[in-house]
Formats: C-alpha cells, sequence, structure tokens
C-alpha cells in the first residue's frame, strides 16, 4: 500500500524509480514459487508405489477391464481448487463455490488488510496516549450488521436452487444401480443382477443410484461429479448423476470377451470415487472408480462381464470373488487381518473355534456355513459379529473353495483352472439350475427402451 | 515487557513499594498439597484446571504429530505398535486426538482456567458464588480424564469423536468407558456454568450494571447458558449409547430396530452448540486484549455484547447442517442452511467492533495483542469458510472432506487455540506475580503462526479437490498437501513447544509484575499483582472498564499507576467528576 501515493506523486521520481526497479524481481519470485507449486505434484507420481495398494487398485488389476487405470487425472493442476466437472449439475456447484469464494476473498483483504494497516498507521507513540474516539456509532453497526445479511441470502438461494438440481430426482429414464457399501469396499448391482466392484454407468443418462449398507455408515462420493449421499443402514438413500463423455480425457482398452472372438474398444472416462464416511479400520481403502462408458462400450462391457462366471474357470471365479469383497479382511498370504486368513485354511486339522477345534478338517460344508451364517461358528480370537452374511451364488462359492484348496499345503489334488473344470463340479444334466438366480441370461440393453428392470 | 529493568520490589496499583509477608497472596497463603487439592480459592482451582489442560492438550498434541507424520507419506509409514493393523493404530490416535482435545481440551480450557480466575477479579469479588461446586466440577473434569486415561490403556477408541452409530455400538474397542468419561466431563462444565451464571447476577459490585460489566463477562455468560441447556442432551445421548451398547435396546442401531440418523440429530444437538462453547469466551477473550492493547474504548459495547448471546441462541437452531447428506429431508436441509447463515451476523459485527476499535488507537503489538489479532486473522478464514459449508450444494460436495478439516481447525484451534494463548499471556502476570520475556513471546507467536497456517490453509485445497478425511492413506495425487500440511504441523509443535519454554522460564525467572503491567482498567488490574486470598484489599465498585484515562505509565516499575489528578495533571479533573476507581465515594463496608 505504501506505493500507491509515491505513483500518484510522478513529482517523487526516486521512490518511483525504486519500486520499478523492485518490481521485476518480485514478480520473477512470485513466478518461479507458482510454477514449482505446479510442477510439484508430478514427482511424487513416479514415485514407487504406495506399500500398500489401495484396494481399488487392487480391484482395477483383477476386474473386468483388468487395467490398472490408478493415475487418474482429474485435471486442474496443484493449485486448482476444484475437480473436473464430470456431471450436468457440476458447474452450479461451482459457480456458487466461485461466488462465495469472491465476496469471501474481498472481505478476507478488507479485514486483514485493515489488521495490517490499522497496526501500522496507529502504532502506539507514548505509553500514555489516550486515543479518545468515538465508543459506538449505531448507525454504521447497524449497516454492517445488515450488508452480511444481504450477501447471506444470496450464498443460500444459489446453494438451494444449485441443490435441488442435485435432489430432484430425474425420473423413468434414469438408469437405476444399486450401491451395496460394505467393510470396506463397494458392489454396484446393475438391473440384471450383475455386481462389480468398480462404478461403471452409460455417459449421457441420469443414473439413479440406491444406497444400500450391509453393517455401518458409509457415504458414496464422486469428486468429479459434486456428489454425495451417505449409505445408512436401514435406509435407502438415492442420488443421481449424468456424467457426458469426455473425449478429450477418454481413455480405450481393448479386449476380446473370448480368445478368437473379434476384439472391442471400450471407450469411457475415469474418476475417482471415495467413502467418505468413516467406517473402521480400512475405510481408507473403501474407493474404488467410476467408469463412464459410451453407450456401445456400456452395453458391451455389462454383457462381458454379466457373463464372466460362465466364462471363467472356477480357481480364477474364487480368485476374483477375494479379491473384489473378500480381501479387505481376509489374507492369502498368513498375515493377520479382521478376520481369519485363508492361506492353508482348507484342509486344516484342529481348526480352533470359540466353542473348541472343529471335529474334522475345514471342509467345503465348513466354508459355505461360514460365508452364509457366520455367526454359527466363530473362529477363536475374532469378533462374534465381525462379518456379515455374503450371499454367494453356488458358482462363486464353487469358485472361492477351489480358489483355497489352490492355497492351502493340507490339499494335494487337482487345480480346476480350465473352463471346462465346471462340469466336474456341476452335474451336466442341469447345469441351469446352480446358475444364480441374480443373473439372467440376457443382460439388459440400454440403447433403447428406458430401464424396466427396477 | 521488557527484561531489562526487572523491579526486585512488588508494587501496588498506586506504585508504591509494598511489603510481602508470607500469605500475602493466593500463592502463598497456605502451604502443603491439601491446600491445594481441598482448595476453595477460584484462583487456585483455575490454576489447577491449567496443569491438566495442558497435559491433556500435549496428549492430544502428541497424537496430532504422530497423525500428520503417518500421512506424509502414501501407505504406512509409522511403525505399527498398537491395534489390529497400522491403519486402525491411525484410526485410534484420530479419534483420542478428536476426543481429548474436545472433551478434555477446547470445551474446558477458557472457561475453566482464564473465566476461573479472572471471573470473580473482574466482578470485584471475593470468590465464585458456589465455591464448593467449583472444586467438584474440577474433580469431574480429572475423573473425565482418568476414564480417557483407561480407554488409552484398554484397547484404545476407534470410533471417531463422533461415537456415530451403529460403528459405535458394535466395535471393540472401549466405547462405554469414552461415553462414560465424556459423561462425567460434563457434569464439570454444567457445574462451572451454573457457577458462573450465579456469580455474574449475584455478585456485582456496586455500580456495576450489566452494561459495565467487561465483555468476557457476557461472552462467559452465554458459554453458561449453552453448557447448562445442551451438555444435558449429550449426557443422555451418551446414556442411550451406552445403554444400546451394553442392552442392545434397540434405538440407534438399525440391526436392533433404531436409526442412526437420530443418533446424529441427538449428538449434534448438542455438538454443535459446543462449538460456540468453545468459541465464545475466546471472542471475549478477544475483545478484552483488543481494546486495552490499542488503549482505547471498546467500539460498540452493546453490539458485542448482545452479539454473543445471539451466537449462543442461534446456536441451537442450526445443528442439522452436520447432516445435510444423511439422507434427511430436503426441506430441513433448506431450512437449515438458512439458519446457519444467521450465525455469521454476529460474527461479523465482532470482527467489525474489534477492527472499529483499533482504528485510530494507539496500538502496543505485545505478545498477548498479537494473539488477539492472530485470532481475527484465522476466525476471519474460519468464519468465511464456514459459508461454502453453510450453502446447500457446496457443502455436498465438502462434507466429511479435509475442507471441513480445516475450516473447524481455523475456527477450534487456530480461533481458540490463539485466544487461549493470548489470555494466558494477558493474565500471566496477574496470575504468577512475574512478567514472561517479551522478545521470547513474540518468537514463539510467529512460529505458531507460520505453522498453524501451513498446516490448515492447504488442508482446503486438499479438500476442495476431494481429499476424504479420517483417511489413513490416500491416492498420490493429494500427496502434496499432505507433505505441506505435515511440515506445517512440525513448525506450529515448535512454536507450542517454545511458549511453553517461555512460560517456565517466566515463572522461573521472571522479573516482578507490577500490579497493571498492560493499562487495563476491568477490576482485576484494581489489586495486586498475584492477588491476595481474598481478591482485593477493599471493596471494589464498577468502573467503565474500557475507560483507561485512570492510569498512567510508570518507568521504574514498567507497569501503569492509578494516576493522582492533583500531582500528575493539575488540569485533570477526573472523567465527569467520577471518583476515581479505588477510591469508594463510600465507605465500603456499606457493600454486600
Amino acid at each position: 500500500m505504501r506505493c500507491i501515493p509515491s505513483l500518484s506523486k510522478p513529482d517523487r521520481p526516486n521512490e518511483l524509480t525504486r519500486t520499478a526497479r523492485n518490481l521485476p524481481w518480485r514478480w520473477m519470485a512470485f513466478a518461479l514459487a507458482l510454477s514449482v507449486a505446479w510442477a510439484g505434484p508430478a514427482l511424487p507420481q513416479e514415485a514407487e508405489p504406495a506399500a500398500n495398494p489401495t484396494a481399488a487398485q487392487k480391484n482395477a488389476a483383477q476386474g473386468t477391464l483388468s487395467q490398472p487405470y490408478s493415475d487418474t487425472d482429474d485435471g486442474g493442476g496443484f493449485l486448482g481448487l476444484l475437480p473436473e466437472q464430470a456431471s450436468t449439475y457440476a458447474w452450479e456447484v461451482d459457480a456458487v463455490f466461485y461466488f462465495i469464494l469472491a465476496v469471501s476473498v474481498f472481505f478476507f483483504v478488507l479485514i486483514g488488510g485493515m489488521l495490517f494497516w490499522f497496526a501500522y498507521k496507529y502504532k502506539q507513540k507514548s505509553r500514555d496516549d489516550l486515543p479518545h474516539g468515538v465508543s459506538h456509532n449505531t448507525p454504521l453497526e447497524l449497516a454492517w450488521s445488515a450488508l452480511p445479511g444481504v450477501f447471506l441470502i444470496a450464498f443460500f438461494g444459489f446453494g438451494f436452487v444449485g441443490y435441488m438440481d442435485m435432489a430432484r430426482d430425474p425420473g423413468p429414464t434414469a438408469y437405476p444401480v444399486t450401491a451395496h457399501a460394505y467393510q470396506w469396499g463397494w458392489q454396484f448391482e446393475y438391473p440384471n443382477g450383475y455386481r462389480d466392484s468398480n462404478l461403471h454407468i452409460p455417459a449421457g443418462r441420469p443414473v439413479r443410484i440406491t444406497n444400500q449398507s450391509k453393517d455401518v455408515l458409509h457415504s458414496l462420493y464422486v469428486p468429479a461429479f459434486r456428489a454425495k449421499k451417505d449409505v445408512v443402514p436401514g435406509r435407502l438413500n438415492k442420488m443421481w448423476f449424468q456424467s457426458n463423455f469426455n473425449d478429450v480425457t477418454a481413455k480405450e482398452f481393448v479386449h476380446a470377451p473370448k480368445p478368437g472372438e473379434p476384439e472391442f474398444t471400450y471407450r469411457f472416462n475415469e474418476y475417482d470415487l471415495f467413502c467418505t464416511e468413516y467406517c473402521g479400520e480400512k475405510h481408507s481403502n473403501m474407493n474404488a472408480k467410476v467408469y463412464v462408458h459410451t453407450r456401445e462400450s456400456f452395453d458391451e462391457w455389462l454383457r462381458v462381464s454379466s457373463d464372466w462366471l460362465s466364462t471363467t474357470p472356477p480357481v480364477q471365479v474364487g480368485e476374483r470373488v477375494w479379491s473384489s469383497r473378500c480381501n479387505s479382511c481376509h489374507s492369502i498370504d498368513g498375515s493377520d487381518g479382521t478376520g481369519p486368513t485363508w492361506k492353508d485354511l482348507y484342509g486344516q486339522p484342529n481348526h480352533m473355534m470359540t466353542t473348541g477345534p472343529l471335529p474334522g478338517p475345514v471342509d467345503a460344508e465348513y466354508l459355505r456355513e461360514s460365508t452364509y451364517q457366520p455367526q454359527a461358528k466363530v473362529v477363536a480370537g475374532y469378533p462374534a459379529n465381525g462379518m456379515a452374511a455374503w450371499p454367494l451364488t453356488d458358482r462363486e462359492m464353487l469358485g472361492v473353495i477351489e480358489y483355497m484348496k489352490t492355497i492351502s499345503v493340507h490339499y494335494q489334488g487337482p487345480t480346476l483352472d480350465k473352463i471346462e473344470d465346471w462340469d466336474t463340479l456341476l452335474p451336466p444334466e442341469s447345469p441351469e439350475s446352480l446358475e444364480s438366480p441374480e443373473s439372467p441370461d440376457a443382460p439388459e440393453a440400454i440403447g433403447g427402451e428406458p430401464a424396466a428392470a427396477e | 515487557m521488557s527484561v531489562l529493568s526487572p523491579t526486585p520490589t512488588p508494587t501496588d496499583i498506586f506504585g508504591k513499594p509494598r511489603d510481602v509477608k508470607p500469605g500475602d497472596d493466593y500463592i502463598n497463603h497456605s502451604k502443603g498439597l491439601m491446600s491445594w487439592l481441598l482448595t476453595l480459592d477460584h484462583k487456585r482451582i483455575g490454576l489447577m484446571y491449567m496443569g491438566g489442560v495442558c497435559l491433556t492438550f500435549l496428549l492430544g498434541g502428541v497424537f496430532a504429530v504422530l497423525l500428520r507424520t503417518e500421512l506424509i507419506w502414501g501407505g504406512q509409514t509409522l511403525p505399527h505398535v498398537f491395534g489390529n493393523s497400522w491403519e486402525s493404530q491411525y484410526n485410534q490416535m484420530f479419534t483420542l486426538h478428536g476426543a481429548v482435545m474436545t472433551f478434555l481440551f477446547i470445551i474446558p480450557a477458557i472457561p475453566a482456567v482464564i473465566g476461573n480466575f479472572a471471573l470473580p477479579l473482574m466482578l470485584g469479588a471475593k470468590d465464585v458464588a458456589f465455591p464448593r461446586l467449583n472444586l467438584m466440577s474440577l474433580y469431574c473434569w480429572f475423573g473425565g480424564a482418568v476414564f480417557f486415561v483407561w480407554v488409552l490403556v484398554s484397547g484404545g477408541l476407534d470410533t471417531g469423536w463422533t461415537f456415530y452409530t451403529p460403528y459405535s455400538t458394535t466395535t471393540s474397542t472401549n466405547v462405554p468407558a469414552a461415553t462414560l468419561g465424556a459423561f462425567v466431563l460434563g457434569f464439570s462444565s454444567i457445574l462451572t456454568g451454573v457457577n458462573f451464571i450465579a456469580s455474574i447476577h449475584m455478585l456485582r459490585p456496586r455500580d456495576m450494571g450489566w452494561f459495565k460489566m467487561p465483555l468476557l463477562m457476557w461472552a462467559l455468560y452465554a458459554t453458561a447458558v449453552i453448557q447448562i441447556l445442551a451438555t444435558p442432551v449429550l449426557a443422555i445421548t451418551l446414556l442411550l449409547l451406552f445403554a444400546e451398547r451394553i442392552m442392545q435396546i434397540g434405538i440407534f442401531d438399525p440391526a436392533l430396530g433404531g436409526d442412526p440418523v437420530l443418533f446424529q440429530h441427538f449428538f449434534w444437538f448438542y455438538s454443535h452448540p459446543a462449538v460456540y462453547i468453545m468459541i465464545l469466551p475466546a471472542l471475549g477473550v478477544t475483545s478484552e486484549i483488543i481494546s486495552v492493547f490499542s488503549r482505547k474504548h471498546i467500539f460498540g459495547y452493546k453490539f458485542i455484547a448482545f452479539s454473543s448471546i445471539a451466537i449462543a441462541l442461534f446456536g441451537f437452531i442450526v445443528w442439522g447442517h452436520h447432516m445435510f447428506t444423511s439422507g434427511q429431508s430436503v426441506y430441513i436441509n433448506a431450512l437449515f442452511s438458512l439458519l446457519t447463515m444467521s450465525v455469521a451476523i454476529p460474527s461479523a459485527i465482532k470482527v467489525f467492533n474489534w477492527l472499529a476499535t483499533m482504528w485510530r488507537g494507539s496500538i502496543r503489538l505485545d505478545t498477548p495483542m498479537l494473539y488477539a489479532m492472530g485470532f481475527i486473522w484465522l476466525f476471519t478464514i474460519g468464519g468465511l469458510t464456514g459459508l461454502f459449508l453453510a450453502t446447500l450444494n457446496t457443502d455436498i460436495h465438502f462434507h466429511d472432506t479435509y475442507f471441513v478439516v480445516a475450516h473447524f481447525h481455523y475456527v477450534m484451534v487456530g480461533s481458540t487455540l490463539f485466544a487461549f494463548l493470548g489470555g494466558m499471556y494477558h493474565w500471566f502476570p496477574k496470575m504468577f506475580g512475574k512478567m514472561y520475556d517479551e522478545r521470547h513471546g513474540k518468537i514463539a507467536w510467529t512460529l505458531t503462526f507460520i505453522g498453524f497456517n501451513l498446516t490448515f490453509f492447504i488442508q482446503f485445497i486438499a479438500g476442495s479437490r476431494g481429499m476424504p478425511r479420517r483417511y489413513a492413506d490416500f491416492l498420490p495425487q493429494f500427496h502434496w498437501y499432505h507433505v505441506i500440511s505435515t511440515l506445517g504441523s512440525y513448525v506450529l509443535a515448535v512454536g507450542l513447544f517454545w511458549v511453553l519454554y517461555n512460560w517456565i522460564q517466566g515463572l522461573r525467572k521472571g522479573p516482578q509484575a507490577p500490579a497493571n503491567p498492560w493499562g487495563g482498567n476491568s477490576l482485576e488490574w484494581h489489586t495486586n499483582s498475584p492477588p491476595p486470598h481474598l481478591n482485593f484489599d477493599r471493596d471494589p465498585h464498577g468502573v467503565d472498564p474500557y475507560r483507561y484515562d485512570d492510569w498512567k505509565w510508570d518507568e521504574s516499575i514498567q507497569g501503569y499507576v492509578i494516576r493522582d489528578p492533583e500531582k500528575d495533571d493539575p488540569a485533570y479533573t477526573g472523567a465527569d467528576g467520577d471518583p476515581l476507581p479505588g477510591e469508594p465515594a463510600t465507605p465500603a463496608e456499606s457493600h454486600h
């Protein structure tokens, strides 16, 4: 502020030149600091990956679109204040944000500036100063009581209008997805019953998410969509968003559904999804990815993904069930987790329960019971209510058992890792009877009529 | 104060040397451990509270530094010592950091330490209205602290300080001990509130009407109203949670037929007003310091006084803004958003009135004033960022992200801690009769101020870009924000230890403090430093606490002394012929 009077008085050239001489240096220092700040985030990403990969990274490595796209670039750089706008109502949030920001910066500069200015201008000259001044001025005080009120009403109004656009249901054209949250991961259920641990949605169409919790509070948050809703056990909280396809940031993935079939090019945008309501030990691992597909890509993805049980060998089915639903509590390397490890579990003699050892070695019957009725027998040293029942389909359950055999020293039999091996597990005369009732043959296409599944 | 001219001889408010006999002041009035543990003296109770509160602040601060250290790299950083895994170790640390800081430190810090010490002195009273209740409140606090120590050594606590159900009804950590601890601490808070309200109503001296009270009294009065009305709700909520856990009743746990959102309503119906329990006394302390160090009458006394009451009342009708994403009705959300905006008005009034007080004042940047100005800076940032959280659609984006973390640390830590430290520096000479070293005080302030802003400002950006709170781990795009924040927390920690060093050095080697080092005119400056056991040698009567004309600087004792009108200033006739402070117009015996 000191240079302003000198600029207005050109008859004092000394001060003017001094200011002018200093100015380029100041700006260069500022620009340097800014560019370091901007370039900074590139550095850690080239460093070695985190010691413990997040659940999303693990899932991505083994999911249907088996690509570890973990380097989501949400745009904006280091000092950008908000992530990319990827939903139809994101701009409304951002507009209100920047409006409040502008008003806040104005008042902050005003207040902070006065603090510094007064401390400098009215510095104490003598300990005995007695600067008598007015002790009150009612009109002035009423003015600065009322003035913020005008802004506050505006903030409320704009925020309310934007919020109603988020809260108002998009109607029957919305594509329905159910988000099942559990400790600690997500299962997104599609109208045909298929479940995936990442959220795949079609672009250009509103998507309604119904939140369901298996256990405690969670919250579904997609920063790029500016969308968030708690997952409350006992309630069905609904949220919706619509994302338009962004060609600039689109990613591609070429994949053939089966060996020998023609390849298909998936096209999608990728965003982060977080749990934002604290839910226990591995809350910070409870994140996933949102894939916004083109319509063709989404249809193909859902068709191929829904078919995975009949196109994946038993052991691989078990491994994928483990990596998408069980891995947050049960390790396969012998380390202790929230639940007992699966390493060397199958066939283990003298498995200790809270009521004493199992009568025989760990077998398929015990593993089924532990999945469908976890409270029936509790392993010694673990909480009685540590696990919720998992309604695995028969094929999934069989796959899990075969997978557990492969990681146990107590099992010496064959490894069922070929697609033909299903024939030995499932009676050939009635293969359909063992299929999950949640997996009808034809997945619903989304290109045409609105979904009727719900 | 300068360290250059220590004054070995204690002086009274007239600058005259006084004989010091053992037992003159409250510190050496009686000796022995029991004389402290069973004391009914509000000043000693305040000091004991100070010891306890500072210890718990140290505990919570150690957790804070460990948390930040864990987050300096992605994945596991600290060795895994307790809990199921390193993540659960982090969860326990952030829970205990939050619970200890909230229940044991911030809520009692200013009312129980500075309030207990200064309130009766400012009222010209011998003690609070119910000295025995006051002692009982101290022991309730210690009792609550014991429960939290029990939690620490018996499996920890990993629910977050908010105890959200159904996680808190199912986790295996020691939730019952923590809820009982918070329950007992609630009584400490209620008893202090009862005492302050009764004291302010009953013990004001002759000539001290409601609008002649120092503004800290208004702030403490408003705080006490919240303490009495809101804390019982917390007590009931925690009892229900306790019963839910032990007896499986089915109030909050949906598996038993309860509703988790009901718990959130109960919890925030207390805990949002509790935020104002934390900040209101800080606003009062700032009003005192700003006026004294500008040597100018506070601007707009009544607006500041009533804005404290307004904040206390508005504080009761805004709790729903903690649940915008919980799935409650959109119209309830809209109502709470609008009501929340109302809190901004009394807050803005205070800030503008403080600035108007400084305007054309005679501002002296001693350590207490630096903390008060730091308070205005941080409170402004904390308040303005609250607007983003009160507005509906921006809150949907920011809810439960680091933006919220940064916001409430600016309001609670930044503002309340700075006001607490400022208040401690301001009343340090009165409490202990010694001066601290001004140079070290300023260095420590600079470190805490820079460290605090470094730690928390970057968190606004991390949060607005989507970093969720309560995460033991983070995605790579958030790494640099965490690095900067962690480095800032180290600077802040060094600054706070510097403050502690400064106080200890002041206690050990500080020069004798004059009765009135700052030239304040509220009644605590009208008695010796440290005050006698019964506070005043004669009954004071009410004065305008913000009129500084009656004091003049005395270089020889480095303090202000009562102006002798005939000797010092023949033209001076006193303000409108009022009797001078400390010189009752009528004999003191007529009072009481």
